[in-house]
Formats: C-alpha cells, structure tokens, sequence
C-alpha cells in the first residue's frame, strides 16, 4: 500500500508536473474513495453543519440546543459548509436581538482518501487530503446567563 | 264348612294343593322372553337420541357434546363411542405444559421442526420477538413484531442496527492460489471489477466481492455476488479462501464449483453429529473444499455506534495461565496476538467504523461475551475520542487478520467446551460473594477467538451522505451465538430482520438482488404471483383496470420483452463492466455499450423531481419535445407532466359476454341436475338429494379466461404500451429517510439512455416515470450505479 502526499492548502497552487501525472493515472486505473471526516468533539452542544440539510432545520436545532439551558454551542463546518455555518451563525445572533454572540476559530482538517485498484495486480493507495473548517462558539451574552 | 286350612302336613295340614297352581320355573320361564325383551330394549334403545340428550334437564350441560367431561363418569365411555361412530373427528389430548416444558420434551420438540427448516442459533430468542418466515431453507425473523422501521433506519444512521446473517453459507476452499484462480476466472470476468486473487485480497487484509455467472457464460447467467476473504499466508502451493455465498443460490454456486475444480465427495457427517460438526468434504484438481455451511455465526452492526459497542463486548483476553496448556498458550506468544490487541486498544474509541480503512478484516482473542454486560441495558457510546494514528488508519499491520478460527479442530473445540449458561449459573450460586459482581472462576472461561470484518459504507457523497451504513461484520464460533447477541443488544443494539438489510439497501439506493441472478428471479416471480392474487381476489369494481391505463404489465417487470423490444434478443443481463459503468458516471455514454452491451440493462438510482411515488413496477420512458419545453414553463408547478388518456379496454365487451354466458351455462347444468332429481324421485321411495355440480374444472377455465382478459398474460407490446416510449422498469420505490424524498432503483436499456443522454434538449438528462395506478407521467432524475 502506497501513501500520496494530496494537495494540501499551501502547495494547492504550486503542484509539481510528476504529482499531476500520478493523480491523472490514478483517476484512470484507481476508485476513488472518500472516508467521513472524524467527529472529534460528540457533546450535546456540538452540531456538525451540513449544505444538505435544511437550513431552517438546522436553525430550529440550535435554537433549541440555547432555549433547553446550554450556555454555549459550538457550529463545526467543513469545507463546502462553511458559508452555510456563517449563515447560520449570522442568522442566530441577528435573531436572538443580542441575547448571543459567536466567537469563530479556523482550523485545518486532515481527510483520507483511499484509491481502489481497478485491476487486480493494482494495490489500494491511500491519499491525505486537507481541507479548511471552521468552528463558531455560540454564547450567550453575559447578562443573558441565568444559573 | 269349615276345613282346617293349614297346607303344612308337619302342623297337620291336610290341604292339597291342586293341580291348577303354577310352577315357579314354569313362571320364570314365562317371563325370560319378557324381561330379555325389556333388557334388550335398555341395551339398544330404539331412539334416536344421543346419550348426552337422554339425560334430564338440570344434568345437561353447554359443549356436552365436545367435552365427555361434563357428562356423569358412567356414560362418558358410551358417548365416546357414539361420537365416534358419527365420524367427529377426536381430539387426542394435548400433553400438559408440565409434560412439554420437560427440557428433553422440548429438545426433541424442537428437533423435530429443524427438520424442514434450519434455525439459527438465535431462533428461540427471535421467534419471541419478530414475525419469523420460512425463506431460503432458514427460519428467519423478518421483522420485528414492534413497530420498529423507523427505529431502525435511525440505528443504522445514527446509532447501531444488529443482524443475524448466520443463513450466509461460508464455504472453505484449500488448494494452490495458481489452480484457484484458474478454477474462478471460469466463473467470473476481470469486466466486472477485481477478481478474487487481486493483489489487494490475498493478503488477507481485506474482505473482497466477487460476481459468479455460470461456467464460461459471462455476461448471461449470474449467479449473485458472494463475498470473500483469504487466510493470510505466504505459502502459495496452500492457500485457504473461505467464500460467504447467500442460501437462495448457494447449492448453485457449489455445483458450478464441482464442474470447475471437478470435485468428488470424501468425507461426509452423520447425521447424529452436532449441526457445527457436519461437515462436507470434497477433493479435486488440486483443491480441496469444506462446507462450513451453519458452522460460524455472522452477526451484522451497522451504524457508528458498533464501532462502541464492540468497544465494550470484545475484550482482549490477556490472562496468562501457565498451569492449563491449550491453544491460546500458543497463540498468546504470536507476534500477531501482540499487534492485534494494541491495534484494537488504538482505533476502539474511533467515532464511526468507516474511519478505518474499507473492508478490513481483524482477528481477536477476547474474553467470554457473557462477562461484558452492563447490569441494565445501557446505550454504548464513544468516551473521549482518541485520534487513531495515521499509520493505523490507512496501512494497518497484515499480521491483523490472523486468526485461530480457520482452524476446523479448534472450532470445534471451542464450542464443545462452551459451558452453557445453566453451569455458569450454578457455580456462580456456589462461589458468589457480592451479588452482581464477577465470580473469581469466570476468569478461567475459555477465550474464544473471533474474526470483525469492517463495511465501509458509503464512499462517494454524491450518492450517499459519506459513511451511511457502514459497521462491522463479527464471525464467531458456533455455540457462542447467542451470548454474543445477547450481550450486543445489553449495549444497545437495535435487533432488525431481513425487512431491514432491505431498508438499509433501499436507503442507501441499491437493490439487494439484481433481477438477472437467481435471488431476483425467485424474488420477482414470488411477489408477482402475491400481486397477481391480491388483484384478482378483489371485486371486479375494485380492480384498477390496466388497460384503460396503458400499463401492459402490472405485476412483475417484463424485462426480457424489454429487452427484446428494443435489441432484439431473448436474454437480457445487468451491465457490471466497471470501466463502462464509470464513463456513464461521469455523464458520457460509451459507444460500446451499444455495440457489445445491446442486450443488456443499466442499473440506475431514481430520485424524483417534483412529488409523488411512483410506486414498485412503473414503467420508465422518454420524454417527448413537448414535455420538456412545458417542464421549463412550469418549473415550480406539482402539476403532472402529461397524463395518459384514457383508453379503451379492448376486452371490456368480451368479457362482460364471457361472463353472462357462464353464468347461463351454469344454470342450464343445475337445471339439468334438478331435472334429473325430479325424475328419479319419481321412481324412488326414499327423498333423492341433488346430485353435486361437479363444476369447478368449467370455473377454473373461466376464471383463467376472465384473468386473461383483465390483464393479458402476452402483451402485445411492452415498449410502445403507452403514448411516450417504455425503456425501463423501476423494481423498488418509496419514500428515502435519508434522503427525505421518494426515491427509486430501476433498470433501463442501453439505446433509450442514449437517446436521453443525447438529446440537447434535455440538458438535465429528465426521465418520465409513471407508477401502475396512475395516468400522470412525472420527471425524475438519474444517477447510473456503479457498484452493482
């Protein structure tokens, strides 16, 4: 099993001719296979925003995540679902008539890829890939915190 | 006068008695005809009465008649005979509970239903919980008796869904990797994806699939997939492949296999032996194969939870115990042993099992299942997740899958000395000091070696939201079923049946068996007739009538006329040629399919484009120029695209002239009987019954009749049965959880995708599709399957 070295942020624009080749060969003789990225954080404050959902649904659960008493919530977006975290996050404030604030962190999220052989004396090759993520802690403003 | 009257001559008498008086015998004598006359008339009564009727009033009793109990003990002998006479059948009595409950009582009790279908080793423990049903040779639970659909499709996307799937067949190949890939590539083609000796498989680090046809017949005549796993191992004059093959075609893929590697019987079982001893046995060409058929138990987890609920159940079984030599002593000094257990302790706290990589299998020595149960049932979830290291998520050790299951004698060991839960039980009773806690002996519990086998899931987000579905298979010597199931579902498992291995592949947009191999044949004839029945047995007024709604075959899809249709041929067969598949993917159509592929049908995966379930069994056809320029006018609207007109059922005055004419030949023949009856009772002193009407062949005939003009069995055509063009059949509709709208898996041919594919004015490559009882044409849109 061999490991590529993917595209990673910085090298994004600047790839080298032989990497180029490699990954036009692997598109024609390999599979390509993408693995969910890891949910590190599983509390009952965290929710994990998809561009699939819908977006009001996605409204209503943190609205009810901050109405059943959680001081904060965290917004973690990946990629394609950032601008919808950022809306989300913009719509919650603007909604909560300054009940909330967001604090926002980036932060960059290793992904695997696997490349499956599509003859047989072709062995799976695994990629890394990086992509961009964004994290928003939703807290209540400090008058706002009943205990 | 007066004369001493005494007739005793010792006091004196002197009376004579005269000669008119009558002698006592002659007396009784007289009387025997009398008295065996009354005795005869006690002894057969002449009434008609039954004994029970005979007695007064205030002895009668309800349901005298059915239970000889309510009669006075002295008549109930008398009545049983009578009620046998009169033909009633009598009931023998059942055994008491106490009888049957008897442990050996209930044994051969249930040895005896063995006999027609095999039983899982979680048979009991299901037959209390789900609707179980005869399929495959097996008894399996289908679904459960709650109301659980829902409940299960969250398991297998949120939580964990628990399968039993033990009825696959695992069948273990011994023999050189040179004749065995020879024996398959006559079964399989290099078309349809990696074959069963691919570098990727024989390290044994990852479970493979596989498509069968029959002998040299590719692309005709599959068989079904079956998936694979080899023994690790460097020696390649003995290799050992075990293939996990579903029942429905199992006895075919084995008879494919005794033609391939020309294989003859050697050792068989007895019957006597225990289901895991039986053991089939054949040598050939250089191979060696066993039927390890009900030998292993295979439970299915799907969904990210089993990845902590496994967590919890295996425990590697570390104890060293110098003074009892078995086999772990051994294996517990293998380098693998050491790998594999620092492996779990690593990846065990992951978050989903498709974190790891797709199809990896891992080998475990673990502790007894029994002793990993929480005291109440607890949901299993993730402790503070731990990344896996890169190295062991993407190029684990190939030392991982080593296991001790592969060998039959250990096997077989192990569950001999599997001590049942009814001796554990018992000297927990002796030994136990605090209630609850673990006993000091239950350390000594053999380790039982067991096999996980990681499923991916979904890989590709644009069919399927990534990791859907995905879980581990776990293999476990036979005998430990039950205590493994137990303890999964003490963690928190959802047990599902076979409705849901059909839901997980219905949401994750695949069918389960394609309509071109065995399973789907057998499937699709079997619910056809259920519908065909279900139709006909409803009033003619509640029937949809078909043919004023252009649908030429509403109850099974009519693929090979399809087909035919449209190339010409007779066969038809899924298109699995990767390569061709993939260019399809990627929305270009390869010209080969049309040259090579004519006969064959396309896999797609529908998704509806406004509302509406099309149901099972709409039909797929081309839209017309004018769909599609009223589509972009009324882009929002619900409306239908176009809807049928009505046509004119062709067999409607037929029909009501058959019936009328069978309902005049049927009176005409009871005529005919009241006739003859009124003649015979003319001559006959006795009343002369109706003779019966001995009708039902003329009813059956006519009843095929009317069904064929209801629906004709050979439509004259498939393809233009409507006013928009027929290319495909959609086999499975309904309404996707994870998708939240309807979803479909149908099947088309070649030269109508083209036609889609092609047309300019389709740029969204739209599809119309219409269900069986409706008018209304719908748009829906189309992903081709690659996997299929």
């Amino acid at each position: 099993m061999e490991t590529v070295a993917g595209p990673s942020g910085e090298h994004k624009r600047n790839r080298n001719n032989s990497l180029q080749q490699k990954q036009q060969q692997n598109r024609k003789n390999f599979q390509h296979k993408k693995r969910p990225a890891t949910k590190t954080y599983q509390r009952e404050n965290d929710v994990y925003i998809t561009s699939k959902t819908h977006f009001k649904a996605q409204l209503k659960q943190c609205e009810n995540l901050l109405n059943s008493g959680i001081k904060d919530i965290y917004l973690h977006c990946l990629g394609n679902s950032i601008t919808r975290g950022i809306n989300l996050a913009l719509t919650l404030v603007s909604n909560s008539g300054g009940a909330l604030f967001y604090e926002a962190n980036t932060s960059t999220i290793e992904l695997i890829d696997e490349f499956h052989p599509l003859s047989d004396d072709g062995d799976l090759s695994i990629q890394k890939r990086m992509n961009s993520a964004l994290h928003i802690k939703i807290s209540r403003a400090g008058d706002f915190i009943i205990d | 006068m007066t004369k001493n009257l005494s007739y005793d001559a010792d006091d004196g008498g002197e009376t004579k008695i005269k000669q008119s008086y009558v002698q006592t015998f002659q007396y009784a004598a007289a009387n025997i005809k009398e008295m065996d006359e009354l005795v005869n008339e006690i002894k057969n009564p002449t009434s008609t009465k039954l004994i029970f009727q005979s007695l007064p009033k205030h002895m009668r009793r309800r349901a005298m008649s059915h239970n000889p109990k309510r009669l006075p003990r002295k008549y109930r002998v008398k009545h049983k005979s009578q009620m046998a006479k009169a033909g009633n059948p009598t009931t023998t009595k059942r055994p008491s509970r106490k009888f049957r409950r008897k442990p050996s009582n209930l044994m051969k009790e249930y040895t005896r239903r063995q006999r027609k279908n095999v039983w899982l080793e979680t048979h009991i423990w299901h037959a209390k919980r789900f609707h179980m049903i005869s399929k495959w040779g097996y008894k399996l639970p289908f679904a459960s008796c709650d109301k659980t659909y829902r409940a299960c499709y969250r398991a297998s996307a949120k939580h964990c869904l628990l399968q039993d799937i033990s009825f696959l067949n695992c069948i273990e190949i011994i023999g050189s990797l040179e004749n065995i890939k020879t024996g398959f590539e006559k079964l399989t083609s290099s078309k349809c994806g990696l074959g069963i000796t691919a570098k990727t498989f024989i390290s044994g680090r990852r479970e493979g699939f596989v498509t069968l046809f029959k002998k040299d017949q590719y692309p005709y005549q599959c068989l079904g997939k079956v998936s694979f796993l080899w023994k690790s191992g460097i020696n390649e004059s003995e290799r050992v492949l075990w293939v996990f093959v579903h029942p429905s075609f199992y006895r075919n893929v084995l008879k494919e296999l005794f033609d391939v590697f020309d294989l003859k019987k050697i050792e068989t079982f007895s019957e006597n032996e225990l289901l895991f001893n039986r053991i089939n046995e054949y040598q050939g060409n250089g191979v060696c194969l066993r039927e390890l058929k009900d030998t292993l138990n295979r439970f299915r987890l799907t969904g990210p939870l089993s990845q902590a609920i496994l967590s919890k159940v295996m425990i590697p079984f570390l104890k060293e115990d110098e003074k009892n030599k078995n086999w772990f002593q051994d294996y517990s000094k293998n380098n693998s042993f050491k790998v594999q257990n620092s492996f779990w302790e690593e990846v065990k706290d992951c978050n989903s099992p498709a974190e790891l990589l797709s199809n990896m299998i891992l080998g475990l020595v673990v502790e007894d299942f029994r002793l990993q149960r929480p005291k109440k049932r607890t949901k299993a979830v993730p402790i503070d997740a731990k990344n896996p290291s890169f190295e062991a998520l993407t190029n684990p050790s190939l030392e991982l899958p080593e296991t001790p299951l592969w060998n039959h004698e250990l096997r077989k060991k192990i569950s001999e000395n599997f001590i049942s839960n009814h001796i554990l039980n018992e000297q927990r009773n002796k030994t136990l000091l605090v209630p609850g806690e673990q006993c000091l002996f239950e350390k000594n519990l053999q380790p039982i070696p067991v096999l996980l086998i990681q499923r991916p899931g979904s890989q590709n987000n644009q069919l399927k939201r990534l990791g859907y579905s995905a879980g581990w298979d776990v293999l476990v010597p036979s005998g430990y079923g039950l205590s493994l199931w137990l303890s999964l579902v003490m963690w928190g498992c959802r047990p599902g049946g076979i409705r849901e291995t059909h839901m997980v592949n219905k949401e994750f947009g695949s069918a389960t068996f394609l309509p071109d191999t065995i399973s789907g044949k057998q499937e699709i004839s079997e619910t056809g007739e259920a519908l065909k029945q279900r139709y006909f047995q409803l009033p003619p007024n509640k029937r949809c009538n078909y043919s004023k709604f252009a649908i030429s075959s509403p109850f099974k899809p009519s693929l090979s006329k399809l087909v035919n249709e449209w190339s010409g041929s007779d066969n038809f067969y899924i298109l699995r040629d990767i390569q061709l598949l993939r260019q399809l993917e990627s929305n270009a159509f390869p010209r080969e399919i049309i040259e090579y592929h004519k006969n064959s049908l396309i896999q797609v995966c529908l998704q509806m484009k406004t509302r509406g379930n099309p149901k099972d069994l709409a039909i797929i056809c081309i839209p017309t120029k004018n769909d599609l320029r009223k589509h972009f006018k009324t882009m929002s609207s619900n409306d239908p695209v176009y809807t049928e007109p009505l046509k004119i059922d062709p067999f409607e005055e037929e029909r009501k002239i058959l019936k009328s004419s069978h309902k005049k030949l049927l009176k005409r023949l009871r005529n005919r009987r009241v006739r003859q009856k009124r003649m015979q009772q003319k001559t006959s002193c006795e009343r002369v019954k109706i003779a019966p009407p001995k009708t039902s062949a003329i009813i059956k005939e006519q009843f095929d009749k009317m069904c064929d003009l209801w629906v004709p069995r050979s439509p004259s055509s498939i393809r233009n049965q409507c006013s928009r063009e027929v290319f495909g059949y959609v086999t499975q509709s309904s309404f996707c959880l994870s998708e939240g709208r309807v979803t479909a898996v149908g099947y088309v041919t070649p030269q109508g995708l083209n036609k889609i594919m092609k047309d300019k004015r389709n740029p969204e490559m739209l599809l119309l599709v219409r269900g069986t009882n409706t008018r209304h044409y719908r748009f829906a849109k189309f992903k081709v399957n690659i996997d299929v």
